[in-house]
């Protein structure tokens, strides 16, 4: 009986570790660590998380909302919209966090921010209710 | 006649039988025939004062197991994102003005355009700050000015209308719109937008080209 519950246990543990981290829906980035820390802690609420997958020198392999993966190119992005709008049907207050490495030039995290406020257009969401948020890093500088 | 001798030899043969049991009994102490343990009987010395569950050892093995499985999980998930923040963008409130500033900010000319010929008449567009690769700001129109990053959020806070700053033109719900250029990276952009906000701006947003869907270059 024992090890069936500790073949239980490893299990339980197992795929509770593994929601977490598919819900956190991280890629593995440096963020940006702004040093007047005029950033907050997120308030745990309902929130989708469109991720800039850094490349080197600069670029952006692509886009991730979720565990979908987007090609940096127009059609990529276009399905990006889509995405994001299908994500906030019904639910306009949901918080759209984008998280882009520090290294990532600005003209490859535009196109996220830009597919953001498509995605809010096309879903017809009121944009003054909207919320867009960006991931960094706390702790930086002299607080 | 026949049946009482028959009777006498089966009863002869049984206390034989008898006689040989308790014959046996009496050379094994510890094998009593018909002979139950006493009413006061007690547990030897070496059994007393234990419960029964007490023969059984517990296996620790198992708890420990678990115990390092949760220590694993809580340390694993407390380092994702125990670390992050997140700032509140204003992407809404911007895209009615930007719409119009995308077209200042494709002229790539670092000087920001003179328009406004009245000093009093200020643009109530937004402000304009502009990001270069090297991460110098140049502020648009009413400021115009050229800031190194360590010193934005202090001068933009100077700039202000409130107390202390005699000087300050800028209400805080006055838009500030950064565009930082194509090659420049996240985390100068980032910085720009904390200071921004740091200094007291409550609209604060990045500058969205209409033409949004092209990438890299």
């Amino acid at each position: 009986m024992t090890p069936l519950i500790d073949m239980a246990f490893l299990l339980i543990v197992f795929f509770v570790l593994v929601s977490q981290v598919t819900s956190a829906e991280m890629v593995d980035l440096s963020l940006p660590r702004p040093t007047s820390g005029t950033a907050k802690q997120p308030d745990g609420s309902e929130r989708i998380v469109v991720n800039v997958i850094p490349a080197t020198d600069g670029g952006a392999a692509g886009y991730r909302l979720g565990k979908r993966d987007f090609t940096a190119d127009t059609a990529g992005l276009q399905q990006l919209v889509t995405a994001i709008a299908q994500a906030m049907k019904g639910r306009p207050s949901v918080e759209v966090n984008i998280r882009a490495d520090r290294a990532t030039a600005y003209s490859w995290v535009r196109p996220a921010m830009t597919a953001v406020a498509d995605a809010l257009t096309e879903s017809g969401i009121d944009r003054t209710r909207a919320r867009v948020r960006l991931v960094v890093l706390g702790g930086g500088g002299n607080g | 006649m026949a049946e009482t001798a028959d009777e006498l030899q089966s009863a002869h043969a049984a206390r034989n039988a008898l006689d040989a049991l308790n014959a046996l009994a009496a050379a094994l102490p510890d094998a009593r025939v018909g002979h139950r343990p006493r009413r006061g009987w007690r547990a030897p010395r070496r059994l007393r004062g234990r419960s029964l569950g007490a023969a059984i050892s517990t296996n620790m093995t198992p708890m420990i197991d678990v115990v390092f499985q949760l220590l694993v999980f809580f340390i694993a998930t407390t380092r994702y994102a125990s670390d992050e923040r997140v700032i509140a963008m204003d992407l809404s409130r911007r895209v009615a003005v930007t719409a119009k500033d995308a077209a200042h900010s494709e002229t790539v000319a670092p000087v920001p355009p003179s328009i406004p010929l009245d000093p009093f008449a200020m643009r109530d567009e937004a402000l304009h700050l502009e990001v270069r690769v090297d991460g110098t700001i140049v502020a648009g129109a009413p400021l115009r000015r050229t800031f190194t990053p360590s010193e934005l959020r202090t001068a933009l806070a100077n700039e202000l209308r409130g107390s202390g700053h005699p000087n300050g033109m800028f209400e805080p719900a006055f838009p500030v719109v950064i565009a930082p250029a194509d090659n420049a990276p996240w985390e100068i952009a980032v910085e720009v937008l904390d200071a921004a906000v740091a200094a007291g701006f409550r609209n604060v947003g990045f500058e969205q080209r209409t033409a949004g869907t092209e990438v890299g270059q």
